[in-house]
């Protein structure tokens, strides 16, 4: 346990023995803390039940064998109580996204037949250059460090924006802005690399590129498909 | 025509938003973050290796990645609300800002209060037609909200029959009294002139001392002057024509802060206490019209005190002695860690104080002096 946070194990340890006194003192120091932290993941206040199903669980509501089983019990130190109150918080925001995004419906065949015609190219071709660029770029991908891809994934999984991905990745936001430009450049010459190395001279690596840019339908698929999640995702890129 | 290159970066830039939700679909190495390993990892509490281990989990893991951006999301505003509740604290750099500003209010404040008519003190006949004015204390030395001033040491009969705020005329007219035998005056000069040389010695210690604490309010500076001006014009009448240099004027004014005599002014200015000599404090709860003595079991001439409470003081003096009061009549003496003499005592509650050595060092307390840091 690190000495840094020995006052915060302390608290908890005495609030997961039931010690009134200590609850007390904790939810007058961590209540708004918790609520801002929830206002701040979802500002329409849908996080806060689960702020408030927090404090449940952190006070024991549950027995087990007689004994009341306090979340805080899974607090060792490593972080401020405030930081793994957060934490805690985050974690379950998630998954309580991940969980409802498991059952959002499709959207209807008719529009989804509607969407593919109008989307996906019918030149058999260009499919084929579409998917080399697809390999190249994951291949490309698995090959950088952790963190390049950590970025990467904030950035384009996520859709932070740039000042959000910098404070995950704990560097400044024109940091991550170069460092994005710098990793993209590198994807691209590694695709560019690999196309020639499959066997493509630069007239096609340049349709391949041609055709993957033109690939809207695909593009336009690959949306709708992760439409949902874009909707759902945890984090709005414009704010 | 664009650069190819751009081109191609754009390309790769639509091409990643799909390639990389594909691909983090797909279950990542490794179990995901558990909350403490991801807090751990927000408060920088992972070795380099297990942060390594951390971002490499979440390269390829959605959910991870959603949750540090979840944290970093909430992080984020905590720190947003920290900066607003406690500006000093992001900014550290820039606290000295703070006595700065502080001062230059009370510079302000000095300037824009209009001045009291000046004082003319006549030391015996032959300078009775000198007038020389005494500048009133100017705003640096008080160490906390409650401020010290000197005032005349006066009999117990003369301080319960008349206000505080008579004392600097009473003073005045017994000092033009003693003008009409010269031997007295003589002897009161010389006095005054030994008290002033001890003084200045103890001023230095005193700025050094309140410069460490640096909380400075315009308020308390504004009530230091008029105080000041009101309580110690008489006392220094010896002291006149030296006063009337700046040099002189900042010996007086650091001088009031520790002299025997000393009034230690509470955040409610009718609530003061006075030091005099013997250990001993006065106490008023009126403004001044009464003064009550209380033992406070030091046999030591008290150097300072400050009370940050109407019925809070802290007191310090010799031999390391502090003392505290937290009912305004009754007084415990604190342990300090080292012997040596206290000239000045900045406190801001019954539990937070910070006591200042001759020597320039100071202790503070944010326990009621069960433990003092350097």
């Amino acid at each position: 346990m690190s000495g840094k946070y020995a006052a915060d194990v302390d608290l908890a340890r005495r609030c997961a023995a039931g010690d009134e006194a200590a609850w007390e003192r904790f939810v007058l120091e961590y209540r708004p803390l918790l609520y801002r932290a929830a206002d701040a993941i979802e500002p329409g206040g849908g996080a806060r039940e689960l702020a408030d199903a927090l404090y449940a669980d952190l006070y024991g509501l549950t027995q087990r064998a007689g004994e009341r089983r306090s979340l805080f019990r899974y607090f060792q130190g490593r972080s401020s109580l405030a930081t793994w109150l957060r934490a805690v918080l985050a974690q379950r925001y998630v998954d309580r996204v991940r969980e409802r995004r498991r059952f959002e419906p499709l959207p209807d065949d008719e529009e989804r037949r509607a969407d593919h015609r109008s989307g996906t190219t019918a030149d058999p071709d260009s499919t084929r250059l579409v998917a080399l660029m697809e390999q190249a770029v994951e291949a490309s991908v698995a090959e950088l460090d952790s963190r390049d891809r950590l970025r990467l994934g904030c950035y384009y999984v996520q859709e932070l924006t740039l000042a959000e991905t910098g404070r995950v990745l704990k560097e400044h936001e024109a940091t991550a802005s170069r460092q994005l430009a710098r990793t993209r450049t590198a994807i691209r010459e590694s695709v560019e690399r690999r196309l020639r190395q499959s066997g493509l001279n630069d007239s096609q690596v340049a349709d391949c590129f041609a055709a993957a840019a033109s690939d809207s339908g695909r593009l336009d698929l690959t949306r709708m498909v992760s439409g949902t999640e874009r909707k759902e995702s945890a984090v709005d890129r414009s704010k | 025509m664009n650069n190819p290159n751009e081109d191609r970066d754009t390309t790769i830039d639509h091409l990643l938003g799909s390639t990389l939700k594909r691909g983090a679909r797909a279950d990542p190495a490794g179990a995901c973050l558990d909350a403490e390993t991801l807090a751990a990892w927000a408060d920088d509490g992972l070795d380099r290796q297990e942060r390594a281990a951390v971002e490499a989990h979440a390269a390829g893991c959605e959910r991870c990645q959603a949750m540090m951006a979840t944290l970093s999301r909430a992080e984020h505003a905590h720190a947003a609300a920290t900066v607003v509740n406690r500006p000093a604290r992001r900014f550290p750099a820039l606290a000295w800002l703070i006595p700065v500003t502080a001062i230059a209010a009370a510079m302000l404040v000095w300037i824009a209060v209009p001045q009291r008519a000046p004082t003319v003190l006549h030391e015996d006949p032959a300078q009775a037609a000198t007038a020389v004015t005494i500048p009133p204390a100017a705003p640096a030395a008080p160490s906390s909200a409650a401020e010290a001033v000197t005032p005349p040491a006066e009999p117990e009969a003369v301080q319960k029959n008349s206000p505080q705020r008579e004392a600097g005329r009473s003073q005045l007219e017994s000092s033009n009294a003693r003008a009409d035998q010269p031997e007295a005056l003589e002897k009161q000069r010389d006095d005054l002139r030994a008290k002033d040389a001890q003084l200045a010695d103890r001023s230095a210690a005193l700025t050094s001392g309140a410069a460490a604490t640096g909380s400075v309010t315009a308020d308390a500076l504004a009530s230091n002057k008029a105080t000041t001006a009101n309580e110690t014009v008489a006392q220094k009448s010896a002291a006149a024509p030296a006063a009337a240099s700046p040099a002189a004027a900042r010996s007086l004014r650091n001088a009031t802060a520790s002299a025997p005599g000393t009034t230690i002014v509470s955040s409610n200015p009718g609530s003061r206490w006075r030091i005099v000599p013997g250990g001993a404090v006065q106490h008023t709860a009126d403004g001044g019209s009464t003064w009550e003595t209380q033992q406070t079991g030091s046999t030591v001439t008290l150097a300072a005190g400050s009370s940050p409470s109407p019925s809070v003081c802290w007191l310090v003096g010799p031999v390391a002695t502090v003392l505290l009061s937290t009912d305004a009549r009754t007084w415990r003496r604190i342990a300090l860690p080292e012997q040596a003499d206290l000239v000045g005592v900045s406190a801001t509650d019954d539990r937070t104080a910070t006591v200042s050595f001759a020597d320039g060092r100071t202790l503070t307390t944010t326990d009621a002096g069960v433990s003092w840091q350097r």
